[in-house]
Formats: C-alpha cells, sequence, structure tokens
C-alpha cells in the first residue's frame, strides 16, 4: 500500500470493512422502522433526529470549537419562526423556508459570534443565556410578526408533488435530513475548519501564531452551529404543527446541552446517543411529571464527575476492554 | 517599500513600557537570510517581549520592525504566519487534545484554501488538497523522528517530545523566518545535542532562518552566527560568539560587575 492510499484511507468517514456493514445494517433499519412502528414512537423516533441535527451543532460550538451557548433556543426559535412565516406570509415552498431557516439563524449565529471574540467562559454563557431570552421576549411582543404568546401553525410541508402529510413522510424527511447534516459535520471536523476549531479551543494564541483567523473562525463556528439549530427548529416547528415563544426557552438550550454533555462532548457519536437518550426518557418517564428534569439534573452532574468524555467514553473503554479481553 | 535591500528582518528602536516597567529601551537589530540568530540576556532583559512584538501578541510604544521591506507593524495578528513567520513558545503552547500528526497539520492551515461547503461535502478538491499537505507533514515526523508519536495526543507525550512536536509545526508552516523561545528547555544532554544538529540542519538543509531565544550557553555558542544581548530592555552587545564571549559588559551583566561591592558571583 503507497503512503498515498494510506493517507487517503485515513480521510475517510467509514475506514473499515465491519464499519461499512454496521452502517449499512443502520440504513436498513431505519428503512423498515415505519413498517413497525407507528404514531407516538415513530413521532419520538422523528423528535429524536431532529434533536440530532441540534446536538451535533451545539457540540461543534461548544465541543470542537471550546464556546459555550446557553441561547441555542433562541436559534432554534428563530429557524422555527423563519421557516414557518416564510410559508404562511410569502408562500415559499418547503425546501427554500428550510434553507432560509438554517441562514437566518446562522446570521444570528454570526452576530452572536461577535461578542464571544473578547468574552470566554461564563461571561460568554451569560452573553449566549441574554440573546436566548431576548428572541423569546421579541417574539412575544412582537405580535403582528409573531402571532404573539398565542403562538403560530407551521404549514405542512411539500417539496414539489411531495406532500408531508404522514407521521412517516416526516420520519424520512427528519433522517435523511439528519443523516446528509451528519455526514457533513463529520467532514468538517476531519477538515482545515474542523483543525481550526479545536485548535482554538486548546489554545488560542497558538492558533493565533499557525495563522488562524480567530475573529473568522470563531464567528463560523457560531454560525455554523446556529445554522444546524435553525435546520432543526425548523423541521420541528413543521412536525409538531404549532409554535409558541415559550416552546424556546432556557430550558430548551440547558436541554440541549445536557445532550452533549451527557454523549459526550467534542463527539459526534456523543450528540447522537446523548440525543437520542434525552429524547427517549421522558417516553419512559411518562408517568411521574418532574422526574425527566430531575433525571437531566442529577447525570450531568455524575456524568461530569465520573465521565468527563460522556456516553462515548464509556463506549471507548467498553470497545478496549473487549479487544484486549482478557488482560 | 520592496524587498531589495533589505535584511530578512530588521528590528528599528522598539520600545515598550508595561506601565512603569519598560520591557524593551530602543533594541535595533537586523537577521540575515540563512543565518541563526541568538537572543540572550538575563531573565527579564526582554528577549521573549521581542517575539511577541514580532508575532503581532505586543503592540511597541515605539519602533518599527521591517519583514522583506513590509511594515510588519500593519499586519493583523493571524497574517504575520501566512507572511511566512512561525514561532514557538517558551512553554509548549500545543493542541493538547490532538494528535502529532492534526498539530502538525495545524501548521499547513494557510496554505490551505478550501471553503466550508467544499469541507463539508468533503469535495475531491478537499480531500486532494488534503493528501498534498500531508507529504510535508509526514517529512517533517520523519525529519524531527517523531514516528512513534505520530498518532498520540500530544498530551500523553513527554515534556522534551512536546517540544519537538511544537517545532515540527512551526517547521509545518514552511517558514522563511523561525522563531525558537527557549527550545532547549526542560531537555536533556542526549535531546540537546540532537537539537543543535536539526536546527544547523533546518539552516542549511532547508533555507530556513532562525532566531532563537535561549538559556543554554553552550547551544547558543555552538550554533549561532549572531548572538543578540539583551539587558533590561536594551542591546548591550551584537555579534559573533567568539566575540561575545569576551564582551566586557556581556561578562557585566551575566557574572556581575567586578567593582560592585558583592564582588564577581563565581559560576563553576
Amino acid at each position: 500500500m503507497t503512503l498515498h492510499t494510506e493517507y487517503y484511507n485515513e480521510l475517510r468517514l467509514l475506514k473499515s470493512t465491519p464499519a461499512k456493514v454496521w452502517f449499512g445494517l443502520l440504513l436498513l433499519v431505519l428503512l423498515v422502522i415505519p413498517t413497525a412502528l407507528e404514531g407516538y414512537l415513530l413521532n419520538l423516533l422523528t423528535l429524536a433526529a431532529i434533536h440530532v441535527i441540534i446536538a451535533i451543532g451545539l457540540n461543534l460550538l461548544t465541543g470542537y470549537t471550546g464556546q459555550i451557548s446557553l441561547g441555542h433556543a433562541g436559534f432554534i426559535g428563530i429557524g422555527a419562526y423563519t421557516s414557518a412565516l416564510l410559508m404562511l406570509k410569502l408562500h415559499l415552498p418547503f425546501a427554500l423556508a428550510l434553507l432560509a431557516a438554517g441562514g437566518v439563524a446562522g446570521v444570528f449565529g454570526f452576530l452572536v459570534g461577535l461578542p464571544a471574540l473578547r468574552l470566554t467562559g461564563p461571561y460568554l454563557a451569560i452573553a449566549t443565556l441574554g440573546f436566548g431570552i431576548a428572541v423569546g421576549q421579541i417574539l412575544v411582543k412582537w405580535e403582528s410578526l409573531s402571532g404573539g404568546s398565542l403562538g403560530i401553525h407551521p404549514p405542512k410541508p411539500s417539496i414539489g408533488p411531495l406532500v408531508f402529510t404522514s407521521e412517516t413522510h416526516f420520519y424520512f424527511l427528519s433522517i435523511s435530513t439528519m443523516l446528509l447534516m451528519t455526514i457533513g459535520a463529520a467532514n468538517l471536523i476531519k477538515s482545515k475548519i474542523g483543525r481550526a476549531f479545536v485548535a482554538i479551543r486548546e489554545s488560542e494564541v497558538a492558533a493565533l501564531a499557525m495563522g488562524v483567523n480567530l475573529t473568522l473562525y470563531k464567528t463560523l463556528a457560531f454560525a455554523v452551529s446556529a445554522f444546524y439549530a435553525g435546520i432543526g427548529g425548523s423541521l420541528m416547528g413543521h412536525l409538531i404543527g404549532y409554535i409558541s415563544p415559550d416552546a424556546f426557552n432556557l430550558l430548551v438550550s440547558i436541554y440541549f446541552l445536557s445532550m452533549i454533555v451527557i454523549g459526550g462532548l467534542a463527539s459526534i457519536l456523543g450528540s447522537i446517543l446523548g440525543s437520542i437518550l434525552l429524547t427517549a426518557l421522558p417516553y419512559f418517564l411518562s408517568g411521574i411529571k418532574n422526574l425527566p428534569m430531575v433525571i437531566y439534573g442529577a447525570s450531568l452532574i455524575l456524568i461530569i464527575i465520573f465521565e468527563p468524555y460522556g456516553l462515548t467514553g464509556h463506549w471507548m473503554k467498553l470497545r478496549l476492554y473487549w479487544r484486549m479481553w482478557p488482560f | 517599500m520592496n524587498e531589495d535591500g533589505w535584511p530578512l528582518l530588521q528590528v528599528e528602536d522598539l520600545s515598550l513600557q508595561f506601565g512603569g516597567v519598560v520591557a524593551l529601551k530602543g533594541v535595533s537589530f537586523s537577521i540575515e537570510r540563512g543565518t541563526i540568530t541568538s537572543i540572550i540576556g538575563p531573565n527579564g532583559a526582554g528577549k521573549t517581549t521581542i517575539f511577541n512584538c514580532i508575532s503581532r501578541l505586543y503592540r511597541p510604544d515605539r519602533g518599527r520592525i521591517v519583514f522583506k521591506g513590509q511594515d510588519l507593524l500593519t499586519f493583523r495578528p493571524h497574517q504575520v504566519a501566512a507572511h511566512g513567520i512561525a514561532r514557538t513558545f517558551q512553554n509548549p503552547e500545543l493542541f493538547s487534545r490532538m494528535t502529532t500528526l492534526e498539530n502538525l497539520l495545524l501548521g499547513r492551515h494557510c496554505h490551505m484554501k478550501i471553503g466550508l461547503l467544499g469541507a463539508a461535502a468533503s469535495s475531491p478538491s478537499a480531500v486532494r488538497e488534503e493528501l498534498r499537505h500531508r507529504e510535508p507533514v509526514e517529512r517533517i515526523i520523519a525529519f524531527l523522528e517523531l514516528q512513534s508519536a505520530r498518532d498520540q495526543l500530544v498530551a500523553a507525550l513527554p515534556y522534551g517530545t512536546r517540544k519537538l512536536v511544537e517545532l515540527g509545526r512551526a517547521l509545518a508552516l514552511e517558514p522563511e523566518l523561525l522563531l525558537l523561545d527557549e527550545p532547549s528547555a526542560g531537555m536533556n544532554a542526549e535531546e540537546k545535542q540532537d537539537l543543535k544538529l536539526w536546527i544547523q540542519n533546518i539552516r542549511d538543509e532547508l533555507g530556513i532562518t532562525t532566531c532563537l531565544v535561549e538559556h543554554d550557553m553552550s547551544v547558543v555558542m555552538e550554533i549561532s552566527d549572531t548572538v543578540l544581548v539583551l539587558s533590561n530592555g536594551e542591546t548591550i552587545a551584537v555579534g559573533p560568539p567568539e566575540e561575545i564571549q569576551t564582551n566586557a559588559e556581556v561578562l557585566a551583566a551575566y557574572l556581575g560587575k567586578e567593582d560592585a561591592s558583592t564582588g564577581p558571583i563565581n559560576v563553576a
């Protein structure tokens, strides 16, 4: 094997044959799921896919670039309202509205990223927190545009002749968007841009000395992350069919932050595991009203103390354990 | 201004004050292409401050820095690297949770042009670019004998190796001027021997001009073409190593003045 092909293999997302087989199986399972599940459970899975999109976006910002955001609900809200309003008021086709939702959220992400050039840690957390709360307040007050606290009903989306009316349609729409955006994020991380993100997290001064434009890459991380949130918000709005400002409050931001901390920071797999776990949790604990919140909080504390790399870290250890077994 | 007639780097009358502390007082020197220059001096003499002015981390109060005939003080900090200046830090500033390979690849950052969409789609041109930049990086890994550390997280490497990774990352930039801040600090005798050879090879084989801040006199005297001695932010001597070794002012700064009441400090 020449060096060139060796480097090429390192660049591919699925490196080994078993990895390809597993990925193929996963696709197959995702394809047949709608025939086995329906109703609430299928919707839950659709919601999990949407959560994966948002969690991966947040992980790009917080896990990889090291910039905390407590205002992600704001970006999700902007995405949901942009897409719904463009379809309701300007009668734009859904595909355009979806992209615009990501785009508008991305522009806001860029703007929120500007103060991040001077703020770090808790100060950045407070700045982004303020942004998240402001979005909610503006949506309540700007009644002529947003319908105020009563909310609005995003229409059923359609692409060309294909109208997404049933749960199965929504499932495939969300799963395929999720797969595309996951692959995009995985590619990005392995590229020059992903390396610059991680470099900023690890040492700003060294990144600067190596020619990384901190202004550009920090605001880019915010914009990309907000783009993911905007797309997720748009899909969420159309899936549920009703959005109101209080659906995008501080708890939502913390909820997504818990997902990536519990799943694993700076890990795509972690974002996926965390999203699925936290989306499924309320279903299994639906008997007791506030228990999910208690569990988020408790697991957040336990994970930070005992497993800083989250569920992914645990998975890596297990894999290593089996590979090394019986030693 | 153009490149003709200018040395690679010219520093003129550089002065910088932090509050009441004078860090640099009218320092001037120049670095010719293809040479190794060492900056020495007691702690607090302003050696690293010069590097930080060249990296645009500090803004000097007075004076100018001319690199390849261009006014370096008009560059923004991240542009310094793209113009051909790479540096290392006194305490290695590495990307600890990245592998050695990834650290070195980051050194290629300025040379890579791929945009956001190309990167996210892993387009053929993105893949080609990534592969193209692997080659110089792998050559540097071989040059510095870092093969065993190649895929390890930098945080797990011993101190001496981390310093080499930092040197490798700076080399990956393919700079014209390499600034090394105490490259031999924390290295054992054997590693220092290797380092001397490498710095000379960097000049002779890669044609890179090097400027180092260094405390180890054996390193300074053996490899430097020019030595610049600073004390309290002022230049007290410039010249070839053999001249510096016998310079009375340098001896005074390092060993204490002979007429001082405490007498000369005895360094064995």
